[in-house]
């Protein structure tokens, strides 16, 4: 008995000894095959970018410990070299957008450091920025000079730019490819939450759409760009060699900036005021019938309205009018803040002579309010709860509506940038402010 | 009857007649390609233990049987299942775990303690039968899920079946549908002469008596 356990117990140590050293073989041969077969897989995405790539070295991989690399952004998932010296691909993943989930892409940057593919392989926001958006990314170096936001999907639209940005500072704080030089046209457009607040959303982003040149000869324009609110137009234009940005409000009033962001406005070639006014006024949306009747009803039937002059107003105030009732005098604004998705909030506020709110009312309260139902909005109380309120009074936190909180932030946009106008067209008679 | 080897092979089936193998037979016949994947695995896995068990069977004392057959069966298991990973990185993908279950799976110990002892010859070609009965039953079931669930054979689409597919079928559910339907026809050929059929059957029942725990699938 006992020479049969023994038996049994020595069969099965042999036969575990034998499979244990054919598995071991077996897992020398096979490794290498896997390990490749699943490094092929991973970097299908960069081959999808990169085609004509003949293999890639992994410099940084955010879930491997060991690269040389430094200063790598968080949204940077992966850099990769290609191995006969095309460039870098990179593996991207930010949650800057809308959902906050993440979005994901990968892009080729060549050996000049332009982006020579760019890929989109995640995207959880329900707004899309359109396929040929990531496109407008190839070429484009660091800088990305002739790159905008989408207009309506702001959110996702810069995550996905910015995501490429910290891809090229992980590139370029490691040395790997040059920076590249910003336009004069993209430095002049930087000023523009400066001299043009009454274009730029919650985010400080300005929102513009590149509009085309027609209906003449232009001499000095290089480039036009709407106000996505409709307030106005900020133009690119150059005289000799020297680039100007000049802005229009929505009653055409304009001015001019050099690439210091001095104004020049009286000292800039008058030709080129003229032509950037001449355009501005050629096509700017007219508001005027709209805001009058609007602002008429607020105050009386009857009440007669003067437009009152609005030229040092670059906010969000459309429009200013001295309103008559009877032997009353009040001041009738409109403005047009970026509420939700980048919609002009469209607010009518009318004050008394003092400065306070005797009435306001809005086009619609809730951009898009079939998307929200989390908000409960008694509109007169509202409304009301605006009355009497002075620049003084005014904090904001009047105009806000729980769940609907980026429209009411435009409201309260609209309510300080009406303050500020009123200061200006009534303490300086709209001259300077 | 005996001489009728195709009502025999058909019989002793070990997924339609046995029920051995049934876990894989389920989860793997969701279409054709993996059911002959899951199949083709099986068949190698069961020759080459066979043909193991053959040779060392004498030099085994009874009792050791059972452990060793397990682990010649899990050894190769473990061989096929880097080999697939290496060289058939999709199909492999598509076993997920039942490939690493049936090394605990009785059609392997029915058929490698079959083997014990037996002639060379004999226990290859029994478990070759074996593995090609059971590469058979698993195509049928994976073919008939495939062109009925999914409208698409082997990955092709049908199209001209697309507005008649019946999706349940690829389901776990349709999955027990199929198989029962597909025994239900089986045992019209067999006619309850499977009671009457020695060897392999015998064994694998002997197994389960002596390790119920091993059929928890």
């Amino acid at each position: 008995m006992k020479k049969d356990n023994f038996k049994s117990a020595l069969a099965l140590i042999l036969i575990f000894a034998v499979f244990a050293l054919i598995l071991a073989g077996v897992n020398v041969f096979t490794a290498p095959i896997i390990e490749s077969n699943g490094s092929a897989q991973e970097l299908a995405p960069l081959l999808s970018v990169m085609p004509e790539a003949k293999g890639f070295e992994t410099l940084y991989d955010v879930n491997a410990s060991g690269s040389t690399l430094a200063e790598v952004p968080e949204t940077v998932q992966g850099i990769y070299a290609e191995t006969s010296g095309l460039g870098y691909a990179l593996r991207l993943s930010t949650t800057q957008g809308y959902t906050g989930e993440p979005i994901e892409l990968t892009m080729a940057v060549d050996a000049e450091g332009k982006i020579s593919g760019i890929e989109l392989t995640a995207y959880p926001d329900s707004k899309d920025f359109g396929a040929e958006y990531p496109g407008s990314f190839l070429g484009q170096d660091s800088a990305m000079a002739e790159v905008g936001l989408v207009a309506g999907v702001t959110y996702s639209s810069k995550a996905f730019k910015d995501a490429v940005s910290d891809g090229f500072a992980a590139l370029i704080a490691n040395g790997l490819v040059g920076a590249g030089v910003k336009s004069d046209a993209q430095l002049l457009l930087e000023q523009l939450p400066a001299v043009f607040p009454g274009m730029v959303n919650a985010e400080g982003v300005a929102q513009y759409e590149e509009r085309e040149l027609a209906g003449g000869e232009f001499t000095y324009i290089q480039q036009v760009m709407k106000a996505a609110n409709g307030c106005g137009f900020a133009y690119v234009a150059a005289d000799g060699d020297k680039s100007y940005l000049a802005v229009c409000n929505a009653q055409g009033a304009c001015r001019v900036y050099d690439a210091e962001g001095a104004d020049v406005t009286g000292s800039v070639n008058p030709s080129l005021l003229e032509e950037v006014t001449a355009d501005a006024a050629a096509n700017q949306e007219v508001f005027a019938e709209r805001e009058m009747s609007r602002l008429g009803k607020l105050v009386a039937e009857g009440a007669e309205l003067t437009a009152l002059p609005l030229d040092n107003v670059f906010s969000t105030v459309t429009g200013a009018y001295l309103i008559k009732d009877g032997g009353t005098e009040y001041y009738g604004f409109s403005a047009r803040a970026l509420g939700y998705s980048n919609l002009p909030m469209i607010c009518y506020f009318v004050l008394d002579g003092n400065g306070a709110i005797v009435a306001m009312t809005a086009e619609e309260f809730i951009l898009m309010g079939d998307y929200f139902t989390d908000y409960e909005l008694d509109e007169a109380q509202y409304k009301a709860g605006f009355a009497g309120l002075t620049a003084d009074t005014w904090t904001g936190e009047q105009a806000l509506i729980s769940g609907a909180t980026v429209s009411s932030n435009a409201v309260a946009d609209a309510a300080t940038d009406v303050f500020d106008a009123f200061k200006t067209v009534t303490e300086n008679g709209g001259e300077g402010q | 009857m005996k001489d009728n080897k195709f009502r025999a092979a058909i019989a002793k089936n070990p997924v339609l007649a046995l029920f051995l193998g049934a876990c894989p037979a389920m989860a793997l016949t969701t279409g054709l390609i993996p059911a002959l994947g899951i199949g083709c695995a099986a068949l190698l896995v069961l020759v080459l233990s066979a043909a193991v068990m053959s040779l060392l069977g004498k030099a085994i004392p009874e009792k050791a049987r059972v452990p060793a057959c397990i682990l010649v069966v899990a050894g190769f298991v473990s061989i096929v299942q880097l080999f697939m990973n290496a060289f058939l990185p999709a199909v492999y993908g598509m076993m997920g775990i039942y490939l690493a279950a049936a090394a605990v799976n009785l059609l392997f110990f029915g058929a490698a303690e079959e083997s014990c002892g037996a002639g060379f010859g004999a226990a290859l070609g029994r478990s070759f039968m074996t593995g090609l009965s059971f590469v058979l039953a698993l195509a049928v079931m994976g073919a008939i899920r495939e062109v009925f669930g999914s409208a698409s054979i082997a990955g092709v689409a049908l199209p001209f079946l697309e507005n008649y597919k019946i999706p349940f079928l690829t389901q776990s559910a349709g999955g027990f549908v199929v198989f029962a339907i597909l025994i239900a026809v089986i045992n019209c050929f067999d006619r309850g002469e499977r009671q009457a059929q020695p060897g392999f059957a015998a064994a694998a029942a002997g197994l389960v008596d002596a390790a119920p725990a091993g059929e928890g699938e």
